[in-house]
């Protein structure tokens, strides 16, 4: 498979992050491969602790560290190897071509420096500006994000929480990323605003044109906003493809299940079904297919193997053994 | 702000009247009668005690004797008069309470420098060499009573080396010994606390933040780390002077050191009473004013409790306009 193509803007390979803790080594992320295209936006769903942050966390090389390591893979971006670069390159990264908005917008600013400040930092980090410019440019970032600019001077905890969201998006695009990293921006936040919250990020993005990985548990929002989505499952992409494939043509039987789960309004269903059973604990995964003791459609051979990602049309993977045949393994 | 300082000095007023009284009231219930220790213990005649204690008003009612201190203390400052000197307390106090103060300011400030350095450094580099290194020197240091570690470096540095003398005041190699014992159990009370508010303040979210937008790792450190994990360590020092000023008598006598310390224990021994009671008033003076610098220095560093105050202001204001008739408009 290795034509020629232009470089992808995105490109993860392979990628396993441990968390190495006195209670035994957490597998949060177990060999996940991804592509990007420039401008698009891909959603990551899946179950709490499916290894979404952490994921995110690797691209930005931020894992916390101890405990957790990333082991293996590659993260191209522009076909650069971010996990090659030195930690000066990589700073030049961060805040700059790929950012990131946090899940806890009660916890992801300094409680002691005002939140102008907060912005204008990461613009002086990254742009040749005097310190009076980029204060102006804050204050811009704050107009655009919805906070009138009088409140540069103001600390987070003048702020309510949807406005301390809205400063994290300032800040995460105040220097016009190439990648907008999302960790469910909105999961901490009072139903009411969660709207808003969203729209503001996602007209700024459009504005800008800014990829984006989406984290998000809410399929609807996924539905409304995403070009391609992966779903997670227990460190691994389960199943990935465009919108379309994924919702209209679902194949992997977790992410049926997933579906199934939750409330649909065009299809007028009596009761939800709730998946049964946990997810699996990430620090002892079984070496067959981590979904087996949940599902519905498991056969005798699933115990057995770990089934590989199969293209089953148009790039649209799977990892089940129900597809193995379909197509020739991905890999 | 300015309306909290004078609260805070306002607030001083009833604090002196109860440390004046409770000093008063000890005095008064403490066994031994310093008119048969003036008259020459043992072998004094009765006649002589009673003339003395007359003469010392000592058999007044209390309540008098008591009015009477307040009247002299508000109308001509007067702290007290030795009853075995016969001369004021204030001048002598303020003979030798320079040499406590200059003792607990040095041993202070190297303690803080000293013990804020050695925590950041363990904290960075939690679990590695020197931080064993570091942990178990300050768990020493903070183990060791300040009289065993005095008795040691005296037999080490001055009877083994001879490099240093064990007692005196005259010149500032006198100094290196008792401000070394005092420093190293600050400092190693600090360098515990650093340390594990350090630890504390980097797994905080918005380090993470800070290391997102691509700041360089020193910076993280200083500034959106370090000045958030200070502000229980500035407390802690605030305190640990307090107890430093009323502890310096073991110092002081260790090293026959004429501060307020040794002044206080001899004048106990000799139940020379006002001596005692002007002293403490003095170092719950200090105290109270070191701890509302420490306030201030809480504030200047945390804005969250420097609106704290302001509201306290604010609260007062809206009271007061509350009470008047017409006092709807206030914001
Ligand atoms: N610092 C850490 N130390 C040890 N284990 C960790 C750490 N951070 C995360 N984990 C574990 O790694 C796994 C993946 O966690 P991660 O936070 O990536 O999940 P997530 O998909 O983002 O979940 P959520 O939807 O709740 O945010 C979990 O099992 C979690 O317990
Ligand atoms: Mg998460």
């Amino acid at each position: 498979m290795r034509t020629n193509e232009t470089t992808k803007f995105l490109e993860v390979k392979n990628l396993v992050i441990h968390y190495e803790t006195d209670n035994g080594v957490v597998e949060a992320v177990n060999n996940i491969s991804f592509k990007m295209n420039r401008g698009e936006t891909l959603s990551l769903v899946g179950e709490t602790g499916a290894g979404k942050t952490t994921t995110a966390l690797g691209l930005l090389n931020l894992v916390p560290n101890p405990p957790g390591r990333i082991i293996d893979g590659e993260i191209l971006l522009n076909g650069e190897n971010l996990l090659k670069m030195s930690p000066h390159q990589m700073q030049k990264i961060r805040g700059s071509k790929i950012t990131m908005i946090f899940q806890d917008p009660m916890t992801s600013l300094n409680p002691i420096e005002t939140v102008g400040d907060q912005i204008s930092e990461v613009i002086r980090l990254h742009n040749k500006v005097s310190r009076a410019e980029a204060a102006q440019l804050a204050c811009d970032m704050l107009e655009k994000v919805g906070i009138p600019a009088e409140r540069y001077g103001d600390y987070p905890h003048q702020f309510s929480g949807g406005m301390k969201q809205r400063v994290v998006i300032a800040i995460a695009l105040a220097c016009d990323p190439e990648l907008l990293i999302s960790d469910e921006p909105t999961s901490a936040l009072d139903v009411t605003i969660q709207a808003q919250v969203l729209d503001t990020m996602w007209q700024l993005k459009k504005e800008l044109k800014t990829s984006m990985l989406m984290i998000t548990h809410d399929l609807g929002v996924v539905a409304e906003t995403s070009d391609n989505v992966a779903v997670m499952y227990a460190g691994e992409i389960v199943e990935y493809g465009t919108l379309r494939q994924v919702f209209k043509d679902t194949k992997h039987p977790y992410t049926q299940a997933l579906f199934d789960s939750l409330p649909d309004i065009n299809k007028n269903v009596q009761r939800l079904i709730p998946i049964k059973g946990l997810t699996p604990d990430p620090s002892s995964l079984p070496n067959y297919c981590s979904f087996y003791d949940r599902c519905k459609k498991r056969m005798e051979e699933c115990k057995k193997t770990d089934p590989a990602s199969v293209d089953v049309g148009d790039g649209h993977l799977v990892k089940c053994l129900l597809f193995a045949s379909e197509r020739s393994s991905h890999e | 702000m300015g309306r909290y300082v004078l609260k805070r000095l306002l607030h001083l007023i009833p604090v002196l009247i109860g440390v004046m009284l409770l000093a008063f009231l000890l005095n008064e219930i403490a066994p031994g009668d310093p008119a048969a220790l003036l008259a020459g213990g043992e072998s004094a005649t009765p006649e002589k005690i009673a003339q003395i204690r007359a003469e010392l008003k000592l058999d007044d009612p209390f309540i008098l004797r008591f009015g009477d201190y307040v009247k002299k203390l508000v109308t001509e400052g007067n702290i007290g008069v030795s009853y075995k000197t016969q001369q004021p307390v204030a001048a002598e106090v303020a003979h030798r309470y320079p040499q406590t103060l200059k003792m607990a300011a040095i041993s202070a400030v190297l303690a803080s420098i000293i013990g804020i350095a050695l925590g950041i450094i363990s904290a960075i580099k939690q679990y590695s060499f020197i931080d064993n290194i570091i942990s178990m020197f300050s768990l020493l240091g903070v183990c060791m009573p300040v009289f065993w570690s005095s008795l040691l470096l005296i037999l080490f540095f001055s009877i083994n080396l001879k490099w240093l003398p064990s007692s005196g005041f005259s010149t500032w190699r006198h100094w290196i010994l008792p401000c070394a014992v005092i420093g190293t159990s600050m400092a190693a009370s600090i360098v515990r606390m650093t340390r594990s508010s350090m630890l504390e303040v980097i797994r905080q979210d918005y380090i993470r933040t800070a290391r997102a937008k691509g700041q360089v790792e020193r910076v993280v450190i200083s500034k959106h780390a370090l000045k958030n994990a200070l502000i229980p360590v500035v407390t802690n020092i605030g305190m640990h002077f307090g107890v430093l000023l009323g502890g310096a008598v073991i110092i002081e006598t260790i090293f026959v050191i004429p501060g307020i310390g040794k002044y206080i224990t001899d004048a106990i021994k000799n139940r020379d009473y006002p001596v005692v009671q002007g002293s403490v008033m003095v170092l719950a003076l200090t105290n109270s004013f070191v701890n509302l610098g420490v306030d201030l220095l809480y504030a200047a560093i945390d804005p969250r409790i420097r609106s704290q105050y302001r509201n306290m202001g604010k609260m007062k204001m809206k009271k007061k306009k509350a009470a008047l008739p017409l006092g709807r408009e206030a914001v």
